[in-house]
């Protein structure tokens, strides 16, 4: 057995659509230890996690687990060779008590009784011998987060887990809480268990974990030991640019500012602040990117200027009226496209057709109507001609849109936003997931709106896309703008993975200048 | 987009225009085809093992309306209710509102154009029907707007409150029935109404009345409606992802209230329609099962009102089968339920072939990857 | 209005009065009940209705063709459960959304009582031609002597014992059994059960069955004690106010009681409305008018705790933060 308790040997995992999210990844743990890995989104940790914890298996290569090869084929079979897992969003039952939530599955009964007391000895037994100071009895809606992740690792310690994976813990937690769970954490190392502590955010990496492995494009990129790199260096590992086309970009003509943020603070929905004061202008004619690691901030922004959340406070201006006072319906008929994430949940209705999901939020056009009614025709030819003019792969465009592969499902996302009225363009993650031809398209696509005198906001986790399609560049950190760049002819991606992880930081009177009027 | 290869004879013509339609909605087919089989089957297998003559009932069953003019008829007039309460229900459906409260409405818009037709507006030939429809309608569509609205604003579980109202529509119209509108010369009617009140006879010598007009009309607004117009369109959308409606700008809890008060609408004219066409007096002293029958309608009809008349027709077919099976047979007319319970439960089974969906999926993909082959080929050559 | 109250005051202190209550409530409680188990699995069985007449004509079926009471309530209760399977089936293997699968065993109930009583008995609305007979009432010795509440617990039929025992016996169920722990988890969030290994499918069919089943001594208890004999359609919409009973009770056991109560209460009340004078039709409105007012009350406090837990969010997140911001 010797050092290695653990050992990933040669994963390769390759998705349906051909995307190679792990190859030939090769990671160890020893007994003891805290061992972080650290990556972009999209980089492969997450898929290798879901193999780790039997989710998913791998095309090749193994898992040995104490010197035993396994073959990882549920989450049953992972927990009973003492891998235990805490996802991100928590798996617990919130009318239930702690003692409950944790031994649910293994729940000690006498007949058919279910044991409260002997669940609430185990759950006391386990807490005490940790340090987690939780109580069996409570009921877990009324928790806490960082009591809630608790339970969800006594869950784990319960079976008998001596891996213990943990995905972004500290993404929900307050600082103080933060604190605690490292306590812990180093307590669990010192009785012997190996802890993987999935994280990007490389100050906590530094403080608490023994040795760091970075992941890459789906490679791992180097092991090294925690005390002899630096939060620069590690920084550096992980950012870094994919040898790709560029798009040709002509200088941006800036015209009036059509959005603008000053001061915004915004909540999320278990009421954590998570915007924190951000100010940042875009203008007719230009592309803004927001560059930065997933969790930072971005999604209440963008929720915030497409209308879909409300509350907090500070200035949001679209065209001079305040966000908050319009409808969806409104921002979109003032003029606003926006290419949402998750295109799947929000950005098509699957069953419908294609000439459906394109049609949907144009409907009420004059040029779509006659009279009381959907101008058929009209809408097919146009519809057509976007299929066409996207280069959409489909059959006819009466198909069912969730028939057709990731790429032309967000081509025509893309083709609907793209060619309603558009004052300001809000591109979540638009490339994620697709093949290159249609990537490039949709990247020429945003530069020639930019170019008839749309305003883009790109919010991307590809460096190289930012990079290119940017005229101006934000960095989000933490809820805050770290860094802006009006002039991109001198970034590079290493310079600006140390602001994405907190590495470094602007000061107010440099990233003040990101809100032009 | 790519085209279909010129050869429009024979079998080849046929399989092509088959593979024409995508693998989804020829699975579709499938499941529906065998779900009638099976149906089918349960209902021959109960016919042949209690009736005393099966060969005979079996023939009346599945031949019914072909024997005799009498029946061809009764299965029109059976296919009118069928098919309003259809494009209720579908309406309602197609925002993904599992709206159960048609019995209510259909029934008090029976009694209040019953009511009409009595004492409101008896005798003007035309209008009075007219009149007395369109009041059952408003009354439908108030009915349901109170189960409606107080899943708007309080989001009051829709299928337990519109459950309870049909039974306070019920009671309620039983209290007007017995209390205020009884004939005293009998022991569950009203006053007749009106000569004009109630709706002319389309064919003499049948009861088929002019409500089939209305019905046919509402099935064709129906789907004018939903396929046809912007309203149509933000309500489906509604109904298909209401996180992708709310992102292009709809009002979802809108929408859906308006759904169902068109729906409320259409029952309500439903039973207006049913007692000024069929009886010259009110008397139901029960819910009149329409609302369920269109429920079983939309699902049959996977809420597309276009395929309604099928539905109605492929119902109303084998109802009236069971009907002259009952009395000249001898076979209880409720195997019927039985028979559309059963097809239900199959043709909404997602799952059920699903081994099957998979290797059409494979077939056809094959299928298309030969032919952009051979159409390479021709290209090239 | 004195006479009013008068009347009134004489049905209220009338013994027999509370008896019909209480016997009027044990269908409409066992239902209930079924139908709160499969909620706390996250199922919604409509289908009740349909499971309750099918166990009443079966019941009536095997008890007359045996000439065994207790072979009928057998048979009653295997049709439920065989029903309770039926519909996990379709809902969870199948992939039928629960309410069409609970309106088609609605449909199929309906239809196939009431054919298989024609083909059986050449009865066509009541199996008065059969005597299958009723199950024994039970009237315990001391309790009896009693005065007034004597009155009101003797002779009613061993099964609305069953009915009324089984209020606490679900709630040991629920609260404090292995099963009821996982079928509640497995209601409120499925994903967190399946992570740690409880089949969720498996334990909402148990939940159903236990569903059906209850729904099978309910069926029992219509045909062959509250009648002697099956009627078409006997279930006469108790399965439909199960489903709102138990949705006002939050689909606890023990509120489950209360409100089937208010149902048997009214119905009672309703048999002596022509003494009062009101319509017995009015007064039939009165418990479905209760159900949806209660059903609004429900949804509003509902809607109330999820805005005072946000704010609370709101403040218990702000607040240690702010604390150590002023301490930096």
């Amino acid at each position: 057995m010797g050092d290695d308790f653990l050992r990933l040997e040669h994963i390769t995992k390759v998705y349906g659509n051909g995307i190679m999210a792990n190859d030939d990844v090769c990671f160890s743990a020893s007994k003891g230890e805290i061992h972080a890995i650290c990556g972009e989104n999209g980089a492969g940790k997450s898929t290798l996690m879901k193999q780790l914890y039997g989710v998913e298996q791998p095309d090749e290569g193994r898992i040995i687990v104490k010197g035993e090869e396994v073959n990882l084929s549920s989450p049953q079979v992972a927990i009973e060779h003492g891998i235990g897992m805490v996802f991100q969003h928590f798996m617990l039952v919130p009318s239930l008590t702690v003692a409950e939530n944790v031994t649910l599955g293994i729940e000690p009964a006498s007949g058919l009784r279910f044991d409260a007391a002997r669940a609430q000895a185990m759950t006391r037994e386990v807490s005490e011998r940790y340090g987690f100071d939780v109580d069996p009895q409570a009921r877990v809606r009324d928790l806490t987060v960082g009591v809630k992740q608790k339970v969800e690792i006594l869950k784990a310690l319960v079976r008998g887990a001596e891996i213990l994976i943990l995905d972004e813990p500290t993404a929900v937690l307050t600082p103080q809480e933060t604190d605690e769970l490292f306590e812990q954490l180093r307590a669990l190392k010192a009785s012997g268990h190996t802890i993987i502590f999935i994280s990007h955010k490389l100050g906590e990496v530094k403080s608490l974990c023994d040795r760091i492995t970075v992941i890459r494009r789906g490679r791992t990129v180097g092991t090294h030991l925690v005390a002899d790199v630096s939060e620069a260096d590690i920084s550096r590992l992980m950012v870094g640019l994919d040898v790709e086309t560029q798009v040709p970009k002509a200088p941006a003509k800036p015209g009036e500012a059509v959005l603008a943020l000053k001061d915004l603070v915004s909540f999320d929905k278990d009421g954590k602040q998570v915007v924190n004061g951000v100010s940042f202008s875009v203008r007719s004619g230009e592309i803004v990117g927001i560059a930065g690691v997933e969790g930072n901030g971005q999604t209440q922004i963008v929720d915030a200027i497409t209308g879909f959340a409300t509350g907090g406070s500070g200035t949001l201006e679209f065209e001079g009226r305040d966000v908050r006072s319009m409808s969806i319906a409104e921002l979109r008929a003032a003029g606003l496209a926006y290419v949402p994430e998750d295109r799947m949940t929000t950005g098509i209705a699957a069953n419908l057709s294609i000439r459906e999901n394109m049609l949907a939020g144009k409907a009420a056009l004059p040029r779509y109507n006659r009279g009381l009614f959907l101008d058929q025709d009209a809408i097919r030819r146009d519809t057509d001609a976007w299929i066409a003019d996207f280069d959409v792969l489909c059959d006819s465009g009466e198909q069912s849109v969730g028939m057709l592969s990731g790429g032309n499902i967000q081509k025509v996302v893309v083709a609907r936003e793209l060619t309603a009225a558009t004052k300001l363009i809000v591109c979540d993650q638009p490339t994620r997931g697709i093949d290159v031809g249609a990537t490039d398209s949709i990247r020429r696509r945003l530069v020639g709106m930019r170019d008839a005198g749309s305003a883009v906001l790109l919010i991307s986790a590809d460096l190289g896309e930012l990079l290119n399609l940017s005229d101006r560049l934000l960095v989000v950190f933490g809820g805050e703008i770290v860094a802006y760049f009006p002039d991109l002819t001198e970034v590079t991606e290493e310079e600006l993975g140390y602001y994405m992880l907190g590495v470094r930081k602007m000061s107010a009177e440099q990233t003040g200048g990101a809100y032009l009027v | 987009m790519r085209t279909l290869s010129k050869d429009t004879s024979g079998l080849g013509a046929v399989s092509r225009r088959l593979g024409a339609i995508s693998v989804q909605t020829r699975h579709e087919m499938l499941r529906m085809a065998v779900a009638v089989a099976i149906g089918l089957g349960v209902a021959v297998v109960l016919i042949a093992l209690t009736a005393a003559d099966p060969a005979r009932a079996l023939t009346y069953f599945v031949a019914a309306p072909f024997m005799g003019p009498s029946y061809f008829s009764h299965m029109i007039e059976v296919i009118i209710p069928l098919m309003m309460t259809g494009a209720a229900v579908s309406i309602m459906f197609a925002t993904n509102q599992f709206n159960l409260g048609l019995e209510g409405a259909i029934y008090l818009g029976g009694l209040m154009a019953a009511v009409s037709g009595i004492y409101l507006m008896p005798d003007l030939p035309v209008l009075s029907p007219v009149f007395s429809i369109l009041l059952g309608a408003a009354v439908g569509f108030a009915i349901i707007a109170i189960p409606a609205l107080l899943q708007y604003k309080f989001k009051a579980n829709i299928v337990v409150s519109t459950l309870m109202m049909n039974y306070v529509c019920l009671y309620v119209g039983l209290f007007l029935l017995f209390r205020v509108f009884k004939d005293p010369a009998s022991s569950q009617h009203t006053y007749p109404i009106g000569p004009a009140a109630g709706l002319p006879v389309l064919i003499p010598g049948t009861k088929i009345h002019a409500g089939l007009i209305l019905s046919v009309a509402i099935v064709i607004l129906a789907y004018v409606l939903l396929y046809k117009t912007r309203l149509g369109f933000s309500l489906r959308m509604v109904g298909q992802n209401p996180n992708f409606a709310r992102y292009a700008g709809l009002g979802v809890s809108g929408l859906a209230l308006v759904a169902q008060l068109m729906g409320g609408a259409i029952g309500g004219m439903t039973g207006a329609v049913q007692m000024l066409g069929l009886y010259d007096r009110f008397q139901w002293t029960t819910l009149t099962g329409f609302g369920w029958d269109g429920v079983t309608m939309a699902i049959f009809a996977r809420n597309n009102p276009k395929y309604l008349p099928f539905a109605a027709v492929f119902l109303a077919y084998f109802r009236t089968g069971a009907w002259v099976m009952s009395f000249k047979a001898g076979v209880q007319i409720d195997l019927v339920s039985v028979f559309e319970g059963v097809m239900v439960l199959f043709l909404m089974a997602e799952k059920f072939l699903s081994g099957t969906y998979r290797k059409m999926v494979f077939a056809d993909a094959d299928r298309k990857r030969k032919e952009r082959e051979a159409a390479g080929e021709e290209v090239a050559a | 209005m004195s006479g009013f109250l008068d009347v009134l005051g004489g049905i209220f202190s009338n013994p027999n009065f509370y008896f019909t209550v209480l016997s009027t409530t044990v269908p409409i409680l066992l239902a209930t009940l079924g139908c709160a188990i499969a909620e706390n699995a996250g199922s919604t069985n409509l289908g009740m209705e349909g499971i309750m007449v099918m166990s009443a004509f079966f019941g009536v079926i095997g008890s007359a063709y045996t000439g065994i009471i207790w072979v009928g309530l057998l048979v009653a209760l295997v049709t439920g459960v065989v029903m309770g399977l039926v519909v996990a089936y379709f809902a969870l293997y199948l992939k039928v959304d629960i309410i069409l699968v609970g309106i088609a065993v609605n449909l199929i109930g309906a239809g196939l009582s009431a054919f298989l009583m024609y083909v059986l008995t050449g009865d066509r609305s009541a199996t008065t031609s059969l005597h299958s007979g009723t199950l024994p009432t039970v009237t315990v010795p001391v309790l009896s002597n009693i005065p007034f509440i004597g009155t009101i617990i003797s002779n009613q039929s061993i099964l609305a014992w069953v009915a009324y025992l089984a209020v606490p016996l679900l709630a040991a169920l629920l609260n404090k059994t292995r099963l009821g722990l996982r079928i509640r988890s497995v209601g409120e969030n499925p994903d967190a059960a399946a992570s740690v290994g409880v089949s969720v499918n498996r334990t909402k069919m148990i939940a159903l069955v236990i569903s059906g089943l209850l729904g099978g001594i309910a069926g029992a208890y219509l045909s062959m004690s509250y009648l002697p004999y099956f009627s078409k359609g006997m279930s006469g919409g108790r399965g439909f106010i199960a489903l709102a009973a138990t949705a006002m009770a939050n689909n606890t056991p023990v509120g489950s009681l209360g409100t089937s109560l208010l149902f048997g209460f009214f119905y009672a009340l309703s048999t002596y409305a022509s003494t009062l004078g009101i319509p017995d039709q009015l007064v039939m409105t009165l418990p479905y008018l209760a159900t949806i007012v209660g059903l609004v009350v429900f949804s509003i406090n509902v809607q109330r705790r999820e805005r005072k837990r946000l704010h609370e969010g709101v403040r218990r997140r702000s607040r240690p933060e702010r604390d150590a911001a002023e301490q930096a």
